[in-house]
């Protein structure tokens, strides 16, 4: 309780342009943030450049709870890379390895994907009636690793009470701190 | 001013900026590693070809081959496992590439990256190994005047950083246009 309390003194100690200074400093790390996000939308082509593994189906290869870094580009996709794709009417993407490209003669493609971990391809899970994933479907490929730093997004999803409380903790923390 | 939060938050700070430092020393030391892995594959046959009935959408063949690599090189202290798979690839009236994966196998460690696969030398594969039928999108595999080629590819997965493919080893081969008499030879 004592941090409760030099929480608050500090907070009310303040001047007034110290607080909004703090304020905007809180604001500019939210936005950097954001700015981030954005510019890696806009050099990997991906609509969501960093992702977190949700299920074994790729292990050994990736764990839940492992990163991964996606690259889209405009490259034709090709056969052993790692694809992570969206099916209509589910909202979580999925990343598997693609099995079979069929690529036609205008360009256009179909691909085909499985778990590395699964014993069948992902035609079960794909929309119905759909037999190949193409282009719009997929949202980068797997470039970059990063092994278990996604955990802390799991946990705070399954958790949200403690993402609120950290997110809060944080801003107070921005916020009473002095150089 | 050194509270326990501060000090808490330093330490953390501290912790997850040397982490990351060294994350990067580690992906960046491999980047100009050149690997010198040796790899064949050959003697293939057609064995079984379930999907010859004209009345199958797709065409569809059992492939075997002989094959024989060593990968041992490719494992570095940054890397976790390296993903073997085979591919056959050919083009078709309807498709201009077609690439179709009959063959994978995970490599979790270094002992096992010298491997032999084939009639003389049977090796044991017990886990994370799968082989699938070549099936054709259409029936184009068939007509098409084109060899099939086969690739020998891998993945390598870093422990952290770069995923990386290559290609080593390819032979070529020919689909007869009768298939019925080649499935009943192969008996």
């Amino acid at each position: 309780m004592n941090v409760m309390s030099e929480t608050f003194q500090a907070l009310r100690t303040m001047r007034k342009r110290q607080l909004a200074h703090q304020v905007i400093n809180l604001g500019l790390i939210i936005t950097s943030a954001l700015m981030i996000w954005k510019f890696l939308m806009v050099v990997t082509h991906s609509e969501s450049p960093v992702v977190v593994v949700l299920s074994g189906s790729m292990e050994p290869a990736f764990q839940r709870g492992d990163i991964l870094f996606l690259w889209l580009g405009s490259a034709p996709f090709r056969i052993g890379e790692i694809v992570v794709f969206k099916i209509e009417g589910r909202d979580i993407p999925i990343v598997h390895r693609v099995i079979k490209v069929h690529e036609k003669h205008d360009g256009t493609t179909d691909v085909l994907t499985k778990g590395d971990n699964n014993d069948v391809d992902d035609r079960g899970l794909y929309a119905p009636d759909q037999r190949w994933l193409n282009k719009k479907h997929i949202i980068g490929r797997a470039v970059g690793y990063l092994p278990y730093v996604g955990m802390v997004t799991i946990i705070m999803n399954d958790y949200p009470y403690l993402k609120y409380a950290l997110i809060g903790l944080l801003g107070i923390f921005v916020l009473t701190s002095r150089e | 001013m050194h509270s326990w939060t501060f000090r808490l938050n330093a330490l953390f700070t501290f912790t997850v900026t040397v982490l990351a430092f060294l994350s990067a020393l580690n992906a960046l030391s491999v980047a100009f590693y050149k690997p010198v892995p040796v790899a064949t594959i050959e003697n293939v046959k057609l064995n079984r070809l379930p999907g010859s009935g004209p009345k199958r959408p797709n065409a569809e063949a059992r492939v075997m081959f002989d094959m024989s690599a060593d990968l041992r090189s490719l494992f570095t202290w940054n890397t976790k496992l390296v993903f073997l798979y085979v591919t056959a690839e050919y083009s078709t009236e309807l498709n201009r590439l077609n690439q179709v994966v009959i063959w994978d196998y995970v490599i979790e460690n270094v002992k096992d990256a010298q491997l032999t696969v084939g009639k003389s030398q049977t090796l044991l594969l017990p886990r994370h190994h799968n082989e699938y039928p070549l099936v054709d999108q259409g029936r184009g595999i068939r007509s098409s005047a084109d060899n099939v080629t086969l690739y020998l590819n891998w993945c390598t997965m870093p422990v952290v950083g770069f995923i990386s493919r290559q290609r080593e080893g390819k032979t070529e081969f020919k689909f007869p246009e009768t298939w019925e008499k080649l499935a009943a030879a192969s008996k």
